[in-house]
């Protein structure tokens, strides 16, 4: 396990060790994250981006920070989302510069991602409120 | 369009896979050093922070290859989006600019409906005519009708022979000519077209009922037969509303009886093009044929049959042509009889291999032809239109251009623009279509078959191609003119002359090919015009106009001599009493009737083989007011008296004109002799010559024409064939349906239980002979008009945006003091030269093609000088006519103004 500044820790090749490094690097421990459920990426980027618009790495920053370690964030996958909602005309890339005078691809939200994004939101909203639902409904009726 | 989606659209189509591998990489790579910095500012080593975000990042060599997979999918995505968003944008733009020029879309649509509907119309003429083969016969490519020239037919023990003998042929069948039956009895009868076929028929042709069955070999065996008969569909649902319980029932034909025993299936008419309702067995034809039980028609003499013949499959039909000659030669030099030099051809069903094409149909190739240049003419004309548009937007254009629009965008703008225009005028064609298909259904081809609805399943999809690729050509033309030779800094600064000599020898070719096509469609026209007066003006030597004639059915006819002619006797009585009716004869064998006796003849001092001889003649028994109620003048001598009209008397005959040439071509015929029939008849003597008499299809050489030789004898002296005697009376109001309204009721009333009696005008008989230059006239006439329309308006246009260019020029020699009518001269001189030019290399074109014309054309030269120059008169008077307005206000210039504005 790598340690605090570097320190040498246990060679981590396994999904569940990455995880748990990462959280060492933000100071606390969680159980196993969970895998995003096809579909839900796309929508955390299009939320990620209401912020404004980000280059990839900000994007998986923001998104990682609000995870708090519950979600297993794959890097390419990001891109691969991205990809898709950019083919979609939901997100519009920008070449552009970043702080550090670095060239990025920056990504920004387009008025159809923002329709998009809201129309989405509200069905998970319904779903995860019918599942909770019925999961909270005593066993005996 | 927004610039950003511009720049994008072009960056998606520069983005080849290189450069899309390059953009992924550096993302990666970006993404990997954020990473990695981010690590640094935790206290990571720079090794291990590396390590880790390559890690964190998966298998870089999968991943790549994954995202490259994704961003060629969104590639493809955003480019049939960004296809779909141009497309809808050019949509909405040419929609909104259509509305605010309507005269100029309502202008180049109808252009296009007209062009495209002529088109599908002629196609649909074209692929009835030519393109199809007879309805429900099977295969029938392996199926060829015999002909034996000069005639067609043969008989019936040549058939038996060829149906028997002849080796290679998979059947034979024959079939008579169409004959004209009476169904039912008096006031309901009928009048229908009926064969008599053999009894393999239709298993020869392959065809299979819709009811009950159809004729068999049981139905024909000599001597007698069935008196069975098998309708068309079309009478069964025209006479029996399509009751399957007609099978079985009876029917009476020339009052006949007869059971009905199956029906053809739709659309069957033999293979010929003519509709046909009733098939009967060759055994029963004596019985309703008028030359009566006792006519011998097995025997070898009478050829009477048309014999078709299927050709077994991979076999050549020449062989079998030859086998069968050779056959049918060794035949007659058997039973002795003069078919000994026959010779047989075979000729294939399908309209498009048959020997030579009816008038009809090399009516409609011409007519074909004359479509696809409308339409060309409709294109070139709407190209025109659309290049002036461009050529005044060019501002607006090259800022566009500027921008960064690829001049792909450009032309796929005008082409959207070109196809939305074709689309709607290809929507009005369907319209113009069905209303030519009925023009031509109906009025120009009356008589022939046409199945299925207007405008069917081929001619829509014909509209369709014709309409993408007109509006396609035309969209691309003035866009392929942009491409080449636009001058951006010109055309946006404020310079007139810009690309202005450039653009406006293109629209001057365009508009002179507009003048070509008018100037050969007129030439065209007036061609047709001339042939359709020619015709009308060839002497018929009757008053068809003037004369009625009766027909009754024949069976009546078929009884005693007597009777028949105490029958006659009441009928003339009585038709005399109907006023109008100037006058009555009887005749045996009348013009346009059914039926045409034929005759051998012998004439002292002519050898028998002499052409004139073996051609024989046709007979007519006549009365002796016959000559006077037709209107056929006595050339020489003198007509039949009421004396002559007795079977005592002296056996004397009348010749036509163009037979007494023929026989006696330096000698007066007056008193010569003729035999008509067997040698051991008397010889007739010749009292007068009568005028020729036209009665077939006019052609180009009508002394060939097999109906010019007849003998007219006295009705008395005549064979006596009851069954083709005809009333003709002759009436003083030419064509009048009261007159022969009148008459029909009189010829009933003289015997109400007679079966139908069938009155007619001669005329209606003989305008269908005519009806081919009444439609090359017609519908040459019409689009040559249209074509001129068209030129005029593209001359005009040309002109007036000449003019425009070179307003500076006018002012200049207004100013220098020339005169109003100078200045109308040099525009309209302008317009003359450009027609001119048209009319050049359309006379150049007319000439090469008018062998092609030439044999649709009657007594006028297809190269005639005079058609020609009067046709460039017209294009030039029409040319100057559309000069005129510009040069109006051309010469209405004023010099100050021009030069304020420079």
């Amino acid at each position: 396990m790598r340690g605090i500044k570097g320190s040498p820790g246990l060679d981590a090749h396994s999904a569940g060790d990455h995880l748990y490094s990462y959280c060492i690097e933000q100071g606390f421990l969680v159980a196993d994250p969970q895998a995003i459920l096809p579909g839900n990426l796309e929508v955390l980027v299009l939320k990620a981006l209401t912020a404004g618009p980000m280059h990839g790495y900000a994007i998986t920053d923001w998104l990682e920070r609000r995870a708090g370690g519950n979600l297993d964030l794959v890097d390419s996958a990001l891109y691969q989302a991205l990809y898709r909602l950019e083919g979609r005309r939901l997100v519009k890339p920008e070449w552009g510069v970043t702080e550090k005078n670095r060239r990025a691809k920056f990504y920004r939200l387009t008025d159809a991602g923002r329709a998009e994004l809201r129309a989405q939101a509200a069905r998970w909203s319904r779903y995860a409120a019918t599942i909770d639902s019925i999961l909270a409904t005593p066993a005996t009726s | 369009m927004a610039p950003s989606n511009v720049r994008r659209l072009l960056g998606v189509l520069r983005r080849g896979p290189r450069a899309q591998a390059k953009e992924i990489d550096d993302e990666i790579a970006f993404h990997i050093q954020e990473r990695i910095d981010a690590l640094l500012d935790r206290g990571w080593t720079p090794a291990d922070a590396k390590a880790e975000a390559i890690r964190r990042f998966g298998d870089l060599a999968t991943e790549r290859a994954a995202l490259f997979a994704a961003a060629q999918h969104r590639d493809r995505r955003l480019v049939v989006f960004d296809w779909f968003d141009a497309v809808r944008t050019d949509l909405r733009v040419a929609a909104r600019q259509l509305r605010r020029a309507p005269t100029f879309a309502v202008g180049v649509i109808t252009a296009f409906a007209l062009g495209v509907g002529a088109n599908a119309t002629m196609f649909s003429v074209i692929d009835r005519l030519l393109l199809r083969p007879p309805a429900q016969v099977a295969d029938p490519g392996n199926v060829y009708a015999i002909h034996a020239p000069p005639r067609d037919a043969i008989s019936f023990p040549a058939f038996v022979d060829l149906r028997d003998k002849l080796a290679g042929a998979a059947g034979i069948a024959v079939q008579t000519t169409g004959r004209q039956l009476a169904i039912g009895r008096g006031d309901e009868a009928l009048m229908v077209q009926g064969v008599f076929v053999d009894g393999g028929y239709f298993r020869t042709l392959g065809v299979r009922p819709v009811a009950g069955r159809l004729l068999a070999d049981d139905d024909a065996t000599l001597p007698n037969g069935q008196p069975v008969a098998v309708i068309g569909f079309g009478l069964w649902q025209r006479l029996f509303d399509g009751d399957p319980g007609v099978v079985g029932r009876d029917l009476i034909v020339s009052s006949t009886h007869v059971r009905i025993v199956g029906v053809a299936p739709p659309g069957f008419n033999g293979i010929g093009r003519r509709p046909l309702d009733i098939w009967m067995p060759v055994t029963l034809a004596s019985a309703l044929l008028p030359a009566g039980p006792q006519w011998p028609w097995a025997t070898a003499d009478n050829a009477w049959l048309n014999a078709i013949a299927r050709v077994g499959p991979g076999i050549d039909p020449q062989r079998i042509a030859g086998r069968a000659t050779a056959l049918l030669r060794a035949a007659a030099l058997e039973r002795v009889t003069r078919d000994t030099s026959i010779s047989i051809e075979l000729e294939s069903i399908l309209p498009s291999r048959a020997g030579a094409l009816s008038p009809e149909a090399k009516i409609a190739v011409m007519l074909g032809a004359v479509s696809v240049l409308v339409l060309l003419l409709a294109c070139a004309n709407a190209s025109n239109l659309m290049l002036a548009r461009t050529i005044r937007r060019r501002r607006e254009i090259a800022i566009r251009l500027a921008l960064g629009i690829s001049r792909r965008r450009l032309v796929a703008g005008r082409v959207v623009d070109a196809l939305l225009l074709a689309t709607l005028g290809g929507a009005a064609a369907i319209g113009v279509a069905a209303a030519g298909g009925m023009i031509m259904r109906d009025v120009l081809l009356d008589g022939l078959v046409w199945n299925g609805s207007l405008v069917n399943g081929r001619a829509l999809g014909f509209v369709a191609i014709v309409t993408v690729a007109a509006g396609l050509s035309t969209g691309l033309l003035p866009g392929l003119a942009l491409r080449r030779r636009f001058d951006l800094s010109g055309a946006i600064g404020e310079g007139r002359q810009s690309g202005g000599i450039h653009r406006s020898r293109f629209i001057s070719s365009l508009v002179v090919t507009q003048t070509v096509f008018s100037s050969v469609l007129l030439i065209g026209a007036l061609l047709f015009v001339q042939s359709l007066t020619n015709v009308r003006r060839v002497p018929l030597g009757m008053d068809l106009e003037r004369t009625v004639a009766v027909s009754l059915d024949t069976k009546v006819l078929r009884t005693a001599a007597s009777r028949a002619d105490a029958l006659f006797a009441k009928l003339s009585s009585a038709v005399a009493r109907v006023s109008g009716v100037v006058s009555i004869a009887t005749a045996e064998g009348t013009p346009f009737s059914q039926w045409y006796l034929s005759t051998r003849i012998s004439v002292p001092g002519h050898a028998p083989d002499a052409p004139e001889i073996e051609r024989g003649a046709f007979i007519r028994a006549v009365t002796s007011s016959y000559f006077a109620t037709i209107g056929t003048h006595i050339l020489q001598g003198r007509a039949f008296a009421e004396a002559d009209d007795r079977t005592s008397g002296e056996q004397i005959a009348i010749v036509s004109a163009d037979m007494a040439k023929a026989l006696w071509p330096d000698v007066d015929p007056i008193g010569r002799c003729l035999r008509l029939g067997a040698d051991s008849m008397p010889c007739r003597r010749i009292v007068g010559v009568a005028e020729a008499t036209q009665e077939s299809a006019i052609g180009p050489n009508d002394s060939s024409s097999p109906y010019a030789a007849i003998v007219y004898v006295p009705l008395s002296q005549g064979r006596y064939t009851v069954g083709a005697r005809t009333l003709v009376a002759r009436i003083d109001d030419a064509g009048s349906s009261a007159i022969i309204n009148q008459i029909r009721r009189a010829v009933q009333q003289v015997d109400p239980t007679m079966p139908l009696a069938d009155v007619w005008l001669m005329q209606s008989r003989h305008d269908p002979e005519v009806r081919p230059w009444q439609l090359g006239a017609t519908m040459f006439g019409a689009f040559g008009a249209l074509a001129l329309v068209v030129a005029a308006l593209g001359l005009y246009s040309v002109i007036a945006y000449s003019v425009a260019q070179r307003t500076g020029e006018m002012g200049i020699r207004i100013a220098l003091g020339a005169h109003a009518a100078d200045i109308v001269a040099l525009v309209g001189s302008q317009g003359a030269r450009l027609a001119g030019v048209g009319i050049v290399i359309a006379v150049a074109g007319a000439a090469a093609i008018a062998p092609l014309v030439q044999p649709l054309l009657f007594h006028v030269s297809a190269r005639s000088p005079g058609t020609y120059m009067a046709a460039g008169v017209v294009m030039i008077v029409v040319a100057v006519a559309a000069s005129m307005v510009p040069a109006a206000r051309a010469a209405r210039t004023s010099p100050m103004s021009v030069i304020r504005s420079e």
